[in-house]
């Protein structure tokens, strides 16, 4: 399998198109949907910890935060990143301020009966 | 004279501060009530402490009651029922009712394990996201090490980022993301560009991993390369690789579906391995391109190759269902490798043989000759299915028309009703009546008979 002569030719050099037009992007998106459906499943929760004061929605909002933080593209916004974590931070504080008992383990309730 | 004034402004001050005393003192007669009624609750052994209460009731000051010397009945009953019982009896026990009061976080934190439980496993992802993040990264330049000498071999331009000026760039491995790792090769004979992709498996991500014990997979390295296009080059659309794979592919891309179908005979006839499918336009085009030398490297190196697809026809994978193309897409000449990184990571030899093969397979197919009818047929067929797919979406093209003559009618009369200059409108109204005269007119020559 070895060639003659050098096959290089600096001359017909076609430049790396980057990653940030919205074609590449959407494909980008279809290959691994994973962050967006994570972003959104956080800021869901992140609203349920807030409005309805489920404590652990706050906590699940963070877990989702961390999950599209790992899958994050170096393409995407860091802004998005920051935003979902300040969001479900936020919303496992503010639930704890408004009510400091904790989360009644399942646990407890199965060893009662 | 004097002293009498202060002896004034002196019991002045006293009485502001019996009226403010009496004042903070609101609440009084509910106190009374209250330690009344409380007596009742308190557990026995301070029932019997106080038990001379009744006495403090007696001893009550008629000065500090509000009703002025009138009795209240009810009080008067309870003193007399309190006298009643007698003080030798025991009294029932009644328990302690303690109502739920969330005692603050700092003082009970055993009672947060939920909570512990939660910060425990973002720290355990925390530390998996480090850990997975730098095997990635490690795995995945290791790789690239071995493939680099081949590949600065074959292109003058090797991990290209699009932005630094091609005199001061440096061959590296760009992060697309924490699992996967990319190179941009450019400037070849016979190749417009080379994109090599590594994916990994999501060792960042702890949930994946999880995942991955149920579904196992591996990490993937795929080659996607864009061959230079010309009159002078035949056509072909060419597949072998893994059963699963290959079949998989067969389904999905658009133009293997179309053009190719599944070579049984030939692949036995080449001796490929058992657990490969090999798809083709044509017999001469395997043939020409399978040469005993490819097929024993193919064999040699048969876990780390999954698949190779080479067609001059690409135009992506198949639109999903109930879609459909309105225009046949411009097809490209492409070439996709996809190769496993279990076995192709292990050794430097390996990887450059594997390359080397893919250098050998485009410059073959760049210089492959079919013979004049299997040309023919080819282009005959590519030439049928045009015409077929033009046929299928005559009806779609016709329906589209239609509804862009609809828009465009429907926008001159939204025009015509808005226009405030009355002869301009009866002008624009003549001239659509004009139109529609003209449109319902039969479509066909009139010949003027002499």
């Amino acid at each position: 399998m070895q060639q003659n002569g050098d096959p290089r030719r600096s001359n017909r050099v076609v430049r790396y198109k980057p990653l940030d037009s919205n074609a590449n992007q959407q494909q980008a998106v279809s290959e691994d949907p994973l962050p967006e459906y994570m972003n959104v499943l956080g800021m869901i929760f992140s609203m349920c910890g807030l409005m309805i004061r489920m404590k652990w929605c706050s906590w699940l909002a963070l877990l989702c935060s961390c999950i599209s933080f790992a899958n994050t593209r170096t393409s995407d916004d860091a802004k998005q990143i920051v935003s979902s974590f300040m969001l479900s931070v936020s919303a496992v504080v503010m639930s704890y301020l408004q009510n400091p008992s904790p989360i009644i383990p399942p646990w407890v309730t199965l060893l009662q009966s | 004279m004097k002293i009498t004034w202060i002896f004034v402004l002196l019991a002045i001050l006293c009485c502001g501060f019996a009226t403010a005393a009496t004042d903070d003192n609101e609440f009084a007669e509910f106190e009374d009530e209250f330690i009344e009624n409380s007596v009742t609750d308190t557990p026995p052994t301070q029932q019997e402490d106080r038990r001379p209460v009744p006495p403090i009731v007696e001893q009550r000051d008629d000065f500090d009651d509000d009703d002025f010397g009138v009795v209240d009945e009810e009080d008067h009953e309870e003193v007399e029922k309190v006298k009643e019982t007698d003080p030798d009896e025991p009294t029932p026990v009644q328990s302690l009712k303690f109502t739920d009061v969330p005692a603050h976080f700092r003082s009970n934190w055993a009672s947060y394990q939920v909570e512990g439980l939660v910060v425990l496993v973002i720290l355990i992802y925390l530390v998996n996201y480090i850990i997975g993040k730098t095997t990635n990264s490690s795995i995945a330049h290791v790789v690239f090490e071995m493939c680099r000498p081949t590949l600065e071999e074959q292109f003058s331009v090797v991990g290209d980022d699009g932005i630094t000026e091609l005199d001061k760039h440096e061959t590296q491995l760009r992060r697309d993301t924490d699992s996967t790792f990319s190179a941009w090769c450019s400037g070849r004979i016979n190749v417009n560009s080379m994109f090599l992709q590594m994916k990994m498996l999501k060792r960042q991500d702890l949930v994946s991993r999880v995942m991955d014990i149920f579904d196992p997979s591996y990490d993937k390295m795929t080659i996607k390369i864009q061959l230079e296009g010309g009159n002078d080059v035949d056509p072909l659309i060419f597949a072998v690789g893994e059963k699963k794979i290959a079949s998989k592919n067969f389904k999905e891309m658009f133009d293997l579906n179309s053009y190719v179908s599944e070579r049984k005979q030939a692949a036995q006839q080449l001796n490929l391995p058992a657990t490969w499918q090999l798809y083709a336009d044509q017999n001469e085009v395997l043939f020409s391109i399978l040469e005993p030398g490819v097929v024993s490297l193919l064999k040699k190196h048969e876990e780390a190759i999954e698949f190779i697809h080479i067609s001059d026809q690409y135009t992506g994978p198949k639109p999903a269902e109930g879609e459909s193309y309105t225009r046949l897409p411009d097809p490209q000449r492409f070439m996709f490798v996809s190769l496993n990184l279990k076995s192709l990571g292990q050794d430097e030899e390996s990887a450059t043989e594997i390359l080397n093969l893919v250098f050998y397979l485009i410059d073959k197919v760049k210089k492959m000759k079919l013979s004049k009818d299997a040309k023919q047929k080819a282009e005959k067929r590519r030439k049928d299915f045009e015409e077929a797919f033009l046929k299928q979406t005559h009806q779609f093209r016709q329906e589209a028309a239609q509804a862009r003559r609809e828009e465009k009618t429907r926008e001159r009369k939204q025009k015509l009703m808005d226009e405030n200059d009355p002869d301009r409108q009866k002008r624009l109204e003549a001239k659509e009546i004009k139109r529609e005269a003209k449109a319902k007119q039969p479509k066909m020559k009139q010949l003027k008979v002499k």
